[in-house]
């Protein structure tokens, strides 16, 4: 398996096998932090592209022992918080018009092998990961899906290592609490 | 900060597989003892899992060769990469010359100093005392 800093100079050099390995490693991760953020797949995939396309750009300057999971999640990352912020306005517009929310995907079709019960659970879990902010979902999710180290999570998300555990431990809790009220209900 | 304060920041770490062998222990101790505390963490460790379930991505279809063609061909217009422009280069160059360049300059405004007198200075100003005392003992 090529190294990242090996990747990052054949990218620089336009080697089409470094960029082909460079995307089928990351594009996925990159999309997922994209689409956490924005809530709206066509818009996550954009973010997606430009996200290899500014790397491009800079794949001469990655540094030796550098690693890409986390510098290309920090780009599209901030590409996706900063396209947020702009249409921001427009959805804002379209709920004061009744339109739906940009943001809402479909609701999930329910799973007929659940009980209706363990049903209304798996929605109130969903809407609550919903409700999180970028920061403290990203960072759950580079925790417990991709396995992310706590310093990685810090460099993806551009904060500070305490902000991480702030970030990890108020979102474990939001989740938590509620899927303490879903048991209960 | 109280023992269940403390114990549910060392929950949130056991989550994260951070904690010391003494962290843990101590934790133990205090989960062995506190039943709102284990149901905390029982909590957590739910709420972990299901992040891992819940938040796994599909990208969609044909991303990858849509972000492909995106790179390789603005890097195919752009073309190999090019030596600078000569404007730049020439920019270059005169960076790099400016100290000389002004060092050159100061010496040549520097205010002319005298000349230190040399030895046939001296001899010369010797030779002309000297005839100047013989005048003054042929006229005495």
């Amino acid at each position: 398996m090529q190294s990242d800093s090996t990747i990052a100079a054949g990218c620089a050099a336009s080697d089409e096998t470094a960029w082909r390995e460079l995307i089928r490693r990351e594009m996925k991760g990159v999309f997922a932090t994209a689409l956490r953020v924005l809530h709206d797949r066509d818009e996550a995939a954009d973010v997606a592209q430009e996200t290899f396309v500014r790397f491009r750009g800079r794949a001469a300057e990655f540094r030796q022992g550098g690693r890409l999971a986390p510098y290309l999640r920090r780009i599209a990352f901030r590409l996706a918080v900063r396209r947020k912020a702009a249409r921001a306005r427009l959805v804002s517009l379209e709920e004061r018009n009744g339109g739906g929310s940009m943001d809402s995907g479909p609701a999930p079709l329910p799973d007929p092998s659940m009980a209706p019960q363990r049903q209304e659970q798996r929605a109130a879990i969903l809407a609550a990961l919903e409700r999180l902010p970028p920061g403290q979902r990203n960072a759950l999710a580079l925790r417990h899906v991709e396995g992310f180290s706590y310093v990685d999570i810090a460099e993806a998300l551009d904060v500070p290592l305490g902000t991480v555990k702030t970030l990890l431990h108020r979102g474990r809790e939001a989740l938590a609490a509620t899927l303490s009220e879903a048991v209960e209900v | 900060m109280g023992p269940c304060e403390q114990a549910r920041t060392l929950c949130q770490l056991l989550v994260d597989d951070e904690l010391t062998a003494g962290e843990r222990a101590r934790l133990n101790e205090h989960l062995n003892e506190c039943i709102e505390c284990r149901r905390f963490r029982e909590w957590l460790e739910q709420a972990a899992l299901l992040v891992a379930a819940e938040e796994r991505v599909e990208a969609p279809a044909g991303l990858e060769e849509r972000i492909l063609s995106a790179v390789l061909d603005d890097a195919a217009e752009e073309g190999p990469a090019a030596p600078a422009p000569r404007r730049k280069r020439l920019a270059v160059v005169r960076q790099t010359l400016a100290p000389i360049s002004y060092a050159a300059e100061a010496l040549r405004r520097r205010p002319a100093t005298p000349k230190p007198a040399s030895g046939a200075d001296f001899a010369r100003m010797g030779w002309r005392i000297g005839v100047d005392n013989m005048r003054r003992r042929g006229r005495g």
